[in-house]
This record gives C-alpha cells, sequence and structure tokens, in this order.
C-alpha cells in the first residue's frame, strides 16, 4: 500500500489540510479530494442511526472504500464532529483493517491537533507538529 | 470505436468458398445465409494451403511473437471452411466422368495432412429436368460410394431449382453444419498439438496463443462460452508469460485484444458485470508493470485512454434496459469517459514534453509519405503493434489491390540518434520495454543498412524456419507458389510480366541487434510523435470530459462536485485551445462553487486562468474582478505575485484610459456576490450605547486595506438604516490618527483635521497603506428617536480624475459584518414625557347616527402654546369592529391594523381638525375608544383616552309617494293635460319609532319648466289637515291662475317651503306656532310630531305648463338635462320624473362652524335629510285646445258676451266641427253647426251672444267642438260652466 494523499476538510467541507506526495499531481488529488465529499454525503446516510439502511456500527466512524479512480482508491473516515479525513493510495490490495488502523490514528492526531488551544477551530492546520506526525503515520519520516 | 480493428471488433462470421462463378442467387436466399461469409475462389488451386512444418519440439523453445497480426485476417478472409462448387443435374447423366473427375480433385486438394477442408458439391437441377429427385439421389449415392466420400468430409447436395426455398435452407443446414465441424476439428487439432509437444509450466507463450486460436475458432461456430473458456486461458496464459522474454507492450496489446474479445463475448451475453470485472483484472495487472518501468509512459497513456474510450464506447451501445438501476461508480459509464479524459489529459502533457525535447529532430525529419490523417491509435494498430505480432497488416492491405508498395514513413536522415534510450529502453533488468527487440528491418534505400541486414537476415533464415512454421502456419498462395522464403527478392506480378524486384521484406531480428533496435525505435518514435503533433489532444478532451459530465448528470450516483471537477478541466481545456468566451463562461459558473466551499487553492488556479480569458477577451471589468480577487490573501497568492497582479491591474487602466476604453472612474460596485470584502475591512463602533435627542452621537470608522500595495483613500461614506443620517452635518472636525507605529506619516496625518460639512466626506491626500489601521472619528447630531445601524459602507479608493478609482460597497448586516450598533436602547415603555404644551381634544358628531350612512366624526386638537414639531402626533382607534373608519378625504378604509392617523407637528395657538367617517352595517352601539397619543424618541405621552359611543339604528320613517291625476277625473285618466290639467301628487309619512318624530320642512322641488305647485297639505293620521304655504300665493283652494294665464312664480324658483299644522292633539301649541309663523328666524320650531304607527299625507297640487321640448335653451341648463341617449326617448315619450321631495328634520342644537373644515358642516345643518324621487308621470299635450271666457253674472234681457278660444298647437290646418245644444234658459243667434278651419300655430276667437231669459244660477248653454279628423271632442278645463242672473231692474 502507498499512500499518495492524506487530506482533513472541515465541518463546512473546507479542506484544512492536505499532504500530497507527489507535487506534480497535486492539482490531481486536490480534485479527488474534493470529488470524495460526494460520496461522504452519500454513504452519511448510511450510518446514521436513524437510517433504516444502516449496516455498520453506529460508533464506526470508518466509511472504508468510497470510490476508485483510474489509478488510485479513495478512502473515508467521517468523525462524530463531523471532520472529514481522506486517504488516497495507489490501485494495490490492501487489507480493510489496515486502513481502519490507519485512518483511526489519523483521527487521534487530528484530535491531538484540535485540542491545541492555539488552534482556530475550522482554519487550516499549519503545525509542524501535526505534518511530522502525519509523515510519521505514513511512513515518511 | 471505428478505429478498434474490425477483425477484433467484431464475431467472426464462418468463410464459406466458393469455387467457379457460379454463383446462382436462388441457392443463397435463405435468409440465415447472412451469417456466413463467402469468399470467391477461381480455381480450386486457389485454395491457401498450410506450410510444410518443421517442427523441433523443445522445451526451450519460445515465440518471436505472441500472436501474428494477420493470422485473425488471414482466417476470416482467406481460409475458407467450406467449398462449394456447382454443376448442372444434367451432368450427372451426361458427363459423369467429368464430374467424379472434378470431385475427386476437389476431395484430395482439401484434405490436406493438417488441415481437412469441407467441401458441398451441389447440382443444380433446373425446372423443366424430366428426371425425378429419387433417380438423381440414387445417382448421387452411387457416386459418393464410388469415389469414397465421407460425409464428415463433404458432401453431394441435389438443389432443385423448383422448390429453391426449401433446398436453400437444407444446403444452409449442411453447410454450416460442416463449417461448425471444420471449426472445431481445427480447434481440437491446434489443442492436441499443443498439448502435446509443449509444456504447459514452461511455454506460457505458445499456449497463449494456442488458447487463442482455440478461443477464435471457438467463436467462430457461434460457441460464446466455449470462446470465452479459450480466451480466458489466453489470457492467464499470457500472465505467466516472463516478463523479460517479451515487451511489455507486446503483452499489453495482446492483453488488450484477449481482454476486449471476452467483453465483447460477455456483453453479447448480456453478462455486464463480468464485462466489467475482465475490464478492471486487465486494467490492474498492467498498471503495476507500467507504475514500475515509467518508461514509455507516452504509450502507455495512449493505450490507457484508448481502451477506457474504446470500453466507454461498448457499454454505451449497450441498450439501458441492461444496465442495473443503481449503479456504483465502476459501472457508471462517465467513470470510464472521465478516465479516458484523464488519461488523455496525461498524455497530452506528456507528449507535449517529447514533442519539445525532439522538435529538431523531428522537424529534419520527412513525414512526407507517412499518412497524415492515419490516427494514432491505428497507427499503433498497423505499425506498432506489427513489429510484436511479426507481421504488417499494412502488407496485407496493399497485397488486396496487388500491390507490394510499402508507405514506410520511415526515412530518417539522423541515424546516430540516442534519445531511444530515455523513451525506449535502457539496461535495467526492470525495464520492460526494453526487451522488444523484434524488429522490422525494411530495406529502403538506406544503403548504409542494407548490408547489415542481409547478414541479419540470413541469421535470421533459421529462425523463420523454426519459429514460423509452427503447426499451422499459413502463407497466401502467391507466397507458396512464387517465393522464395529464404531469398530476399520477390518476384511480382505485375501487368502480367514477372519482373524481379528487390523485396521490402519483413524480417526479424534478434533481441541482441542493438543497432537495428534504435533504428527501428527512432522510426516508430518520429511516427508516433508526428502523430501526436497533429493530434488535437484539447478537443478530444473536451469531448471525452463532455461525455462523462453527461453520464455523470444522467446517472444516479451523486455527482455534484465530480460534474464541478469535471467542468473546471472542460473550461481549461477551453482555455488551452484559445477559446476564451467559453472558458470565460464555465470558469465564473465554477469559481462560484468554489468561493462557497472556501476551496481557495481550487479558486486560486480558476482565477488564475479567468484573468488571462479577461485579459485575452479585453473584458476590462472581468480582468479587474478577478485580479482584485487574486490580490486577496486568504486566496493564497505570495505577496510578491499580488504586488504584481496590482501592478498590471493599476497600468491596465491607465492604458485603458488612454486608449478610451472607458470613462473614468471605474467603480466596482462590490455585491454580494462578488466577496471583495477582503480587501478592505472596516468597522463602525459608537462610543455610547444610548444618547439623548439633540445629543451628538460620536462614532469611531476604521479602515485597513488588504492591497499588496498602498491606494489612496477618496471617499466615504457610511449609509445609515435612517436616510437623514447619511448626509448628516458634520459640526466637529475629525482627526485621523495612524495607529500603525514607526509610520512616518503618523505626524502628519495626526495634525490634519478636517472638517466635513456633509458625505461623502472626501480624503484626496491620505494614503491606505496595506494591513495598517486607519481610524477616522465622526460626529452628527442625534435627530431621531430611532435606533441607528449603519447599513454600509461606501468606500472609494483612488483619483476619479486619473481613472484609479475603486469603490467598495459593504453590506455589513447581509454577511454578519460587525458594522451594527445602535445608538438607542429599545425604548422604554413606562416613560411618560411632559409635554411641552397644552393640547386638549374635542369631539362632536351630529345625530342620530343610521345604518349604512356614512356618520362623521370631528375630532379637534388645540395647542395653546408652543410649537410642537420633534415628535408624532398620534390619533389611535380601538373597538370598532362592528363598523368600518373612513378617512376624511380620501374616504380610505382605516383597517384594523392601520388604525393610526399621524400629526408632524401642530401650530401655537391652531388647531387640528380631523374628520373620520364611521359607516356600520348593524344597528347597534358602537363604541369608539380614541386615543390621542404624543410620540417622541424618549417616550411617549398619552394627550387623551376618549370613549365615544355612537348608536346607529335604521331609518326611523317610512315613506311613500303617489300621484293621483285629479280628485274629479275618471280613473280612465292616465295622462296629465299639459297647461290645462292640475294633478296630485301625494306624500305618505308612517312613523316607525316610538319617539315622535319633528319634521320641520318638507319640499317638492320640481325640476325646471314643468309645471307650477299650487298647494300642499299635510294630513297625518290620514285626516283632512290644514295646510298652508309659506307663500300667499300659493295657498291651497286658489286653484286658479291669474287671468293672463301667467305663472306665479314663489321666491325659490320651483321650490316652495311649507309650514304644518296640527290640527289634532297639540292645538295649543299648534296655535302658538301659528302666531309665530311670522318669525322666520323660529321656523324650525314649526314642526309637527308623527308619532308610532301614526300617518300622515301630503298633497301637491301641480300644474303643469311647459311644453317639454329638450332642445330648449332653458331645458339645456336644467338640472333634469338628459343626456343624449336620453333626449330621445323625451322625445317620443312624455313620462316624466317631475321632481324630487325632499324632507328635512333641522338640528335642535346647531354646531359651531370651524375654520378648517368649515365647509363640511356648513351643509351639515340638518340633524336628518331624506330625498325621495317621484314617480314619472305621463303628460300629454292636445293638438288643438279650447278656452272660455264668459263674466262671471249678468241680467235677464240683457246680452252676455262669451268669448271661445281655439288654440292649432299642431304644425298642420285643423278642421273643427261646431254644435250648439239648445238652451231654456238663453237666447242666443248664429249657426247650430259650423265647420272652422284652424290654422297652423294659430288662435282662433269666436263670441258668442246669450241673453238670459231667467234668473238664477243658470247653466251655459253647452257649445261642443270636435276635430274632423278624428272627432275627437275638445274638452274645456273646467266641466260645468254657470253664471248668475240678476232680473232686470225696472
Amino acid at each position: 500500500m502507498k499512500i499518495v494523499s492524506i487530506a482533513i476538510l472541515g465541518k463546512k467541507n473546507n479542506p484544512l489540510y492536505v499532504y500530497v506526495s507527489n507535487e506534480e499531481n497535486k492539482r490531481k488529488f486536490e480534485y479527488i479530494i474534493h470529488t470524495s465529499l460526494d460520496f461522504f454525503e452519500e454513504k452519511v446516510p448510511l450510518i446514521s442511526p436513524l437510517s433504516k439502511k444502516s449496516t455498520q456500527n453506529q460508533n464506526d466512524m470508518y466509511l472504508g472504500h468510497l470510490f476508485p479512480t483510474e489509478d488510485y482508491k479513495v478512502y473515508g473516515y467521517l468523525t462524530n464532529t463531523n471532520y472529514k479525513l481522506v486517504c488516497i493510495i495507489d490501485d494495490s490490495e490492501i487489507k480493510e483493517q489496515e486502513m481502519k488502523t490507519l485512518l483511526n490514528n489519523l483521527h487521534t492526531i487530528l484530535v491531538d491537533t484540535i485540542c491545541n488551544p492555539f488552534y482556530i477551530t475550522d482554519e487550516p492546520i499549519t503545525s509542524k507538529t501535526f505534518h511530522l506526525k502525519i509523515l510519521d503515520l505514513i511512513g515518511k519520516k | 470505436m471505428e478505429i478498434y480493428p474490425k477483425e477484433l471488433r467484431e464475431h467472426p462470421k464462418p468463410l464459406i468458398g466458393i469455387i467457379g462463378n457460379n454463383d446462382i442467387e436462388e441457392v443463397f436466399q435463405h435468409t440465415e445465409f447472412h451469417k456466413l461469409n463467402f469468399l470467391h475462389l477461381k480455381e480450386i488451386d486457389e485454395l491457401p494451403l498450410p506450410k510444410r512444418k518443421n517442427i523441433l519440439p523443445s522445451d526451450n523453445y519460445h515465440l518471436p511473437g505472441l500472436i501474428k497480426a494477420k493470422w485473425l485476417k488471414k482466417h476470416r478472409d482467406y481460409i475458407p471452411s467450406v467449398l462449394i462448387n456447382f454443376f448442372s443435374a444434367n451432368d450427372l447423366y451426361n458427363n459423369e466422368k467429368r464430374i467424379t473427375d472434378e470431385i475427386t480433385k476437389i476431395k484430395r486438394k482439401t484434405k490436406t495432412k493438417s488441415r481437412m477442408y469441407k467441401f458441398v458439391i451441389v447440382f443444380i437441377q433446373e425446372i423443366n429436368n424430366t428426371l425425378t429427385n429419387e433417380t438423381k439421389e440414387e445417382k448421387l449415392n452411387q457416386i459418393k460410394k464410388r469415389i469414397e466420400i465421407d460425409s464428415k468430409q463433404g458432401n453431394l447436395f441435389l438443389f432443385s431449382l423448383k422448390e429453391s426455398s426449401l433446398s436453400s435452407q437444407k444446403l444452409f443446414t449442411i453447410i454450416s453444419d460442416l463449417s461448425e465441424r471444420f471449426y472445431r476439428e481445427e480447434g481440437r487439432r491446434v489443442k492436441k498439438n499443443y498439448s502435446d509437444i509443449y509444456s504447459k509450466k514452461t511455454q506460457h507463450d505458445l499456449f497463449t496463443r494456442g488458447n487463442f486460436k482455440c478461443g477464435f475458432y471457438s467463436e467462430a461456430r457461434g460457441d460464446y462460452k466455449n470462446a470465452l473458456k479459450y480466451f480466458n486461458r489466453s489470457y492467464k496464459n499470457l500472465l505467466e508469460i516472463p516478463k523479460k522474454g517479451f515487451g511489455l507492450l507486446e503483452l499489453r496489446m495482446i492483453g488488450f485484444v484477449l481482454c476486449f474479445k471476452m467483453i465483447s463475448l460477455q456483453l453479447s451475453l448480456k453478462n455486464i458485470g463480468e464485462a466489467i470485472f475482465i475490464f478492471k483484472q486487465y486494467t490492474n495487472n498492467f498498471k503495476s508493470y507500467i507504475q514500475r518501468s515509467r518508461k514509455g509512459e507516452l504509450e502507455n497513456l495512449i493505450i490507457s485512454w484508448y481502451q477506457y474510450k474504446l470500453f466507454a464506447e461498448m457499454l454505451e451501445k449497450i441498450p439501458k434496459t441492461s444496465l442495473s438501476k443503481k449503479t456504483n461508480y465502476w459501472e457508471s459509464i462517465g467513470f470510464y469517459y472521465h478516465a479516458a479524459a484523464n488519461y488523455s489529459l496525461e498524455r497530452k502533457k506528456s507528449s507535449k514534453l517529447l514533442i519539445q525535447k525532439y522538435q529538431k529532430e523531428l522537424s529534419n525529419c520527412n513525414l512526407d509519405s507517412f499518412d497524415k490523417n492515419n490516427h494514432i491509435i491505428e497507427f499503433f494498430f498497423n505499425i506498432k503493434n506489427s513489429i510484436f505480432l511479426c507481421q504488417i497488416i499494412w502488407r496485407v492491405r496493399n497485397k488486396e489491390e496487388n500491390k507490394i508498395e510499402l508507405k514506410s514513413p520511415f526515412k530518417l536522415n539522423t541515424s546516430n540518434t540516442d534519445f531511444s534510450s530515455d523513451y525506449e529502453s535502457e539496461n535495467d533488468n526492470n525495464n520492460l520495454e526494453s526487451n522488444s527487440n523484434r524488429i522490422i528491418n525494411i530495406n529502403n534505400d538506406n544503403n548504409n543498412k542494407k548490408n547489415d541486414n542481409n547478414k541479419k537476415n540470413n541469421n535470421d533464415k533459421v529462425n523463420n524456419n523454426e519459429n514460423d512454421d509452427d503447426n499451422d502456419d499459413d502463407s497466401n498462395a502467391e507466397d507458396n507458389n512464387k517465393n522464395n522464403p529464404n531469398s530476399n527478392l520477390v518476384l511480382i506480378k505485375e501487368n502480367g510480366k514477372k519482373k524481379k524486384k528487390k523485396r521490402q521484406t519483413v524480417s526479424l531480428r534478434r533481441r541482441s541487434d542493438k543497432s537495428s533496435k534504435i533504428y527501428n525505435s527512432t522510426q516508430d518514435l518520429f511516427c508516433f510523435l508526428y502523430s501526436e503533433q497533429q493530434f488535437n489532444h484539447s478537443k478530444e478532451i473536451i469531448d471525452l470530459f463532455t461525455r462523462a459530465y453527461k453520464c455523470y448528470s444522467q446517472e444516479s450516483i451523486s455527482s455534484e462536485r465530480l460534474i464541478h471537477s469535471i467542468s473546471t478541466r472542460i473550461a481549461i481545456a477551453y482555455f488551452e485551445q484559445n477559446e476564451f468566451q467559453f472558458a470565460k463562461l464555465l470558469f465564473t459558473l465554477i469559481s462560484k462553487h468554489f468561493r462557497k466551499q472556501k476551496w481557495w487553492k481550487e479558486l486560486l488556479k480558476i482565477l488564475i486562468y479567468s484573468l488571462e480569458c479577461g485579459n485575452q477577451l479585453d473584458d476590462y471589468n472581468y480582468f479587474t474582478n478577478c485580479a482584485l480577487e487574486l490580490c486577496i490573501p486568504k486566496i493564497g497568492l505570495p505577496l510578491e505575485s499580488r504586488i504584481v497582479i496590482q501592478d498590471k491591474l493599476f497600468k491596465m487602466i491607465s492604458e485603458s484610459k488612454e486608449k478610451n476604453y472607458f470613462k473614468p472612474p471605474i467603480k466596482f460596485p462590490m455585491t454580494k456576490d462578488f466577496p471583495l470584502y477582503d480587501l478592505i475591512d472596516c468597522t463602525i463602533q459608537f462610543t455610547e450605547s444610548t444618547v439623548y435627542f439633540n445629543t451628538p452621537i460620536i462614532f469611531k470608522f476604521s479602515l485597513i486595506s488588504h492591497l499588496p500595495k498602498a491606494i489612496s483613500l477618496d471617499q466615504i461614506q457610511i449609509l445609515f438604516n435612517l436616510p437623514e443620517y447619511d448626509r448628516v452635518i458634520m459640526k466637529s472636525p475629525i482627526n485621523i490618527p495612524n495607529k500603525e507605529k514607526g509610520n512616518q506619516n503618523k505626524e502628519e496625518l495626526q495634525s490634519k483635521e478636517y472638517i466635513i460639512t456633509k458625505s461623502p466626506f472626501y480624503f484626496p491626500d491620505l494614503l491606505l497603506h496595506p494591513n495598517k489601521l486607519t481610524v477616522f472619528t465622526f460626529q452628527c447630531i442625534a435627530s431621531s428617536a430611532k435606533k441607528i445601524v449603519a447599513k454600509a459602507v461606501r468606500v472609494i479608493c483612488g483619483n476619479e480624475e486619473s481613472g484609479l478609482c475603486f469603490e467598495w460597497l459593504k453590506f455589513p448586516k447581509s454577511i454578519n459584518y460587525p458594522i451594527y450598533l445602535k445608538t438607542f436602547p429599545s425604548r422604554p415603555t413606562s416613560q411618560v414625557l411632559q409635554l411641552p404644551a397644552n393640547i386638549t381634544i374635542d369631539i362632536e358628531s351630529p345625530q342620530p347616527a343610521f345604518i349604512n350612512e356614512y356618520f362623521p366624526i370631528l375630532i379637534k386638537l388645540n395647542s395653546n402654546q408652543d410649537h410642537i414639531k420633534n415628535g408624532n402626533f398620534l390619533i389611535y382607534f380601538k373597538n370598532h369592529e362592528k363598523g368600518e373608519i373612513y378617512h376624511q378625504n380620501t374616504k380610505d378604509l382605516l383597517s384594523k391594523k392601520k388604525n393610526k392617523i399621524f400629526f408632524k407637528e401642530i401650530h401655537p395657538y391652531n388647531t387640528i381638525n380631523q374628520v373620520l367617517f364611521i359607516k356600520s352595517p348593524i344597528t347597534g352601539s358602537f363604541e369608539l375608544l380614541i386615543y390621542v397619543i404624543y410620540e417622541h424618541k424618549l417616550g411617549y405621552s398619552q394627550i387623551s383616552k376618549t370613549e365615544y359611543n355612537i348608536k346607529f339604528s335604521k331609518p326611523f320613517l317610512k315613506q311613500y309617494v303617489y300621484h293621483s291625476l285629479s280628485k274629479d277625473l275618471s280613473k280612465d285618466e292616465t295622462t296629465v293635460l299639459l297647461d290645462k290639467q292640475f294633478f296630485f301628487l301625494n306624500l305618505g309619512l308612517i312613523s316607525k319609532t316610538p319617539i315622535p318624530i319633528n319634521i320641520n320642512q318638507i319640499d317638492l322641488i320640481l325640476f325646471d319648466n314643468i309645471g307650477k305647485i299650487f298647494s300642499k297639505s299635510f294630513n297625518p293620521k290620514g285626516g283632512v289637515q290644514k295646510l298652508r304655504s309659506n307663500n300667499n300665493d300659493n295657498k291651497f283652494n286658489k286653484h286658479n291662475v291669474n287671468e293672463n294665464g301667467n305663472e306665479i312664480e314663489n321666491g325659490n324658483g320651483n321650490e316652495i317651503e311649507i309650514e304644518i299644522e296640527n290640527e289634532n292633539a297639540n292645538e295649543n301649541e299648534n296655535n302658538d306656532e301659528i302666531d309665530d309663523e311670522d318669525n322666520d328666524d323660529d321656523n324650525h320650531k314649526k314642526s309637527i310630531s308623527i308619532k308610532q304607527g301614526e300617518r300622515c299625507e301630503v298633497f301637491f297640487l301641480i300644474n303643469p305648463y311647459k311644453v317639454f321640448n329638450p332642445d330648449d335653451n332653458k331645458f339645456k341648463n336644467s338640472k333634469i338635462l338628459p343626456n343624449e341617449k336620453e333626449k330621445n326617448v323625451y322625445q317620443t315619450s312624455k313620462k316624466v320624473s317631475i321632481g324630487d321631495i325632499k324632507i328635512q328634520m333641522i338640528r335642535t342644537n346647531p354646531i359651531k362652524f370651524y375654520n378648517y373644515y368649515t365647509e363640511y358642516w356648513k351643509k351639515k345643518k340638518f340633524a336628518f335629510e331624506l330625498t325621495l324621487k317621484t314617480s314619472p308621470v305621463e303628460f300629454v299635450r292636445r293638438k288643438v285646445t279650447m278656452d272660455i271666457n264668459y263674466p262671471s253674472n249678468g241680467v235677464v234681457g240683457h246680452q252676455i258676451t262669451c268669448t271661445y278660444y281655439l288654440h292649432n298647437h299642431s304644425d298642420r290646418l285643423q278642421k273643427i266641427w261646431l254644435k250648439v245644444e239648445q238652451s231654456e234658459f238663453f237666447l242666443y243667434s248664429g249657426f247650430n253647426y259650423s265647420e272652422l278651419v284652424l290654422l297652423p300655430r294659430a288662435i282662433r276667437k269666436l263670441i258668442y251672444i246669450f241673453i238670459p231669459k231667467k234668473c238664477g244660477k243658470l247653466p251655459f248653454p253647452k257649445i261642443q267642438f270636435f276635430l274632423k279628423e278624428s272627432s275627437q271632442l275638445l274638452k274645456e278645463s273646467r266641466k260645468n260652466y254657470h253664471i248668475f242672473v240678476s232680473p232686470s231692474k225696472k
């Protein structure tokens, strides 16, 4: 599994943090991340406790595979506070559990950052510590 | 999709060979024959035969190429499964030997060692043939036995033209059976050969080929499931092939062919899910290789683009009913178009880089002979693929035209290029592209290469024998018969002559031959790049994205942002194609979405494109808007770039001003949709939360610019919710301090003081530095009690003269901007003001009030002291649910909500009179609460609260009017004779109330020129009453006019007023009234009361004397002047209304008149006023009238002169008969009968002299006048004429 991009989107769907492994394809990934919001919106009713179609565990914030592109796979994670975590990997086979763990860890890092009193809610995350933690998470440190 | 090779695109059909030219239409009339393909062979010798096999089974043997390119075409177009030959049925008997020889030859020819062709010999039986079918069948069986024809190999068939349809059907069955058998046998043979000879574990390339062939044979015989099985096996074998042995591109292309074969079969079987799975599998299998290699990127991109596009088109062709309703992303056709478009984008980028890199070499390359219209993918299939498939398809095509002429594009001038290492191969083992080492070597004019090639060809001979001649390697007939495979010289049949020419051969090279590899790779690259250069990438990208857009829009998956993303790509493609108008349109639409979503980075890119669009289109407004938005810090453009953009913007404006593109200054009112608020930020703060009336309001206005460079501030205007503050007069100087530390202009700014008289405030010499706060202090006088809110701020930067002027209009409230502070808290409801003046209220109204009539109320406000102007006086009504209140002047209904009337000021010692009308549809008490309130910004004051009670009642008096023509007239009389006849008009009044009604005055107002009222009488209780007229001349019983017949007019024209006396109960009172009758001022006291249930009647005696002449001038001035329509009615009918009766009750307590509304109250001196219209009366005018004049007394024996007047009113001559009756009292002389003639409009006077014979009251002798034409008796106005005759004096 090769993580090519990680993004954190705010409550109002605005980007808070975008990491792209290959800067050349940054625009392409940004489009993919933006498009992924469609699939978040599509999947949210399915995990709602009121939904009859709900098949997932209601406490499970991992949305799984959102959609494929020609070269990549996009995975999503929706926090209870409506933050959206997007992970784009290359089109290789991966284990679901592996991705789930990764996004859970990403969520933990995000919570730590948001708890920082100097962070302004819904503003882009510029913390270097956060960035280093992300790099550590995806094994690029 | 058309560019996809036909042999790959379509399912193969069994090929049937027809020998000779005996193509008979009737034979192939059966409809099923379209499932077959036909090949015409002149002779049986043209049948292509397999080469001699020279199989060397070896575990180390590998194919030079996986699948031969021409193999598919060969089996589709050249190798028939069944051969058909036609003979006449007559030959069975006539020429039996020849037939057996021919069949034997065919049998021998078709039965080769490696391939068993099938054949059918068709005997055509003519219609007129006399032999029976049974006889011929016997003959055919005999021949079969004699020649030993196996039914598995061939068959003899008797085709009867008589029963052609049936025969055709039978023949098709035979042919299709044999064809199926042929392909099955071929498949088995191939399968057996491969499994017997080669190893499945190691020789995957051979099994790939073998299974592909088996799949093809199965597909040809229509067994799609079996075909799928073989193609799948072939594909699996392909994946097992070691990547070092074959080029990745070759593997990928073969995989592509196999994959799309399987997909087309699955789609034919309507297994869409399976088809998608195969496609996914294929793309996944090769993706990793491509990503790993990162070489030959452009080729991969092109193939990826093509395969996605092709698959999308294949899916699109499926009927929509076959697709499942709810699609996921993989089942969306749009996804494949989208992916194809993305690859197309990448391809464009990659090819651009390569073309730039080899621009010089490409310009030196002669590519004239290359087909410029050739599509790039065709190039791949025809040229590039051919390298790996060991064959050249184009050669096969050219052969169809009996030419072997290679249109080679390879005329390379530079042979020492070393770029192939970048493009094609490196010495990297992982680089799979480097293994593409089977190369076409074409012996062209390049002499330098010839020798080298010859050597290499010799080396290849062995390989050709070994490798090409595997178990079914065929060559065409021409190659078999005329060419030596080991020679590079080819004999070409051209114009019937054999010529020896140098053959342009196709040969395979060893992998180790690097020079050839480079050479051919270079050629390929140039052709490839040339094609790419010619290709319109933008058009393709737009097309694909547009298709994806349409598909996503139609499909059920959520794709709002996806569509925006696609729209962005389309817009960029338009931009790159220099179609800026479209690009601008799309960018404008998309930017809204990203702005709303706060995706600044995406917006930034769009804005940069938009800026350029505006520049290219000379759209200065658009350019300016984009440039300004780019200057906003949060968009994310670096400061340097923002400075550049601002400079560019100012430069553009100054240039455009010089060019007179637009008139300065440019003002940009920034609307809500165009959020440039962040460029200039402003706040307003009021220093105090509450100020008092007439005290100064101080507020501070701060401004900060986020533009990258300083701009000059020109104007500021602050717009409040109350427009009077927008242009408020400033009384105090304004300090403009700059809080920025270290600012050089600090002292200078602080020292300046601006005295501003009105808004907008001009600051011609003030610079707004970036990110530096500038604070202004303003002051104005509170002149309103309402809360003040700064609603908008207009900031104009720049100088209007120079043309650099930007205007920001901000709407802080609508965007929750912090410019919001009220000056006053909400008004305390308990606060009561002490008014500076004493204001009193007085309310007056008449009585009684009747339902459905306007009832007036006068409200007066009196101020006895100061001029009160700084507030509102409010008259407020309550509890008027039962009725409606109308405004005095407009008669507008004051609804329950709008139940207030405002006055702005009351002048000292003056009165405000407000009249309202109240109307009630029902009877009852109407309670009106009237509040008069003085409202001020600091509070309010209730001046008065008045409860006013009005009782609405029904009208109390019932009236009826009728007329009787005369008391003495017979009932038959229905008309009134003008001039000569009186009639009565009766008015009846009945009281309905218990309260006695005092009627003061009853008037009959006749219309002009109708007649004269002589008397009227009043009769309560229906009894006879004495009635007197005001005018002595019109007293009752004075029924005569004066002697001359002149009218007696009273002082009021036709109107008379009467005084009424009651003879009944109130005699004393009446007496008093009579005594006081001379006192005109006390007229109102002379009223008569009518008690409940009483009835009184008033009689009017009227003598109509006027002729109705509508054209009369007097009549024209009359109130009853008929309009034009009515005129005709008056002329033809004389039935008209004579006037109105007005009943009035004079107000008992006279009201005072006020200056303000005097006119109204003057008219209202009556407490009750009622007007009744009289019923119409028909008036008649006679043609001739008669009148008589005689003395009232006489003496016996003395003459009495009696004069008769005959008056002709008509315009004609009138003849009159006269008859005098005898009388016993008088003597007279003259004719008893006579005839008179009356001239038109003439009066004739007749004088009779009577001598009375007796005394006493004597009747005159009767003299009757008749109209001769109608025998109508002319009546006199009086019926009996008497005279008192006194005795003679002795």
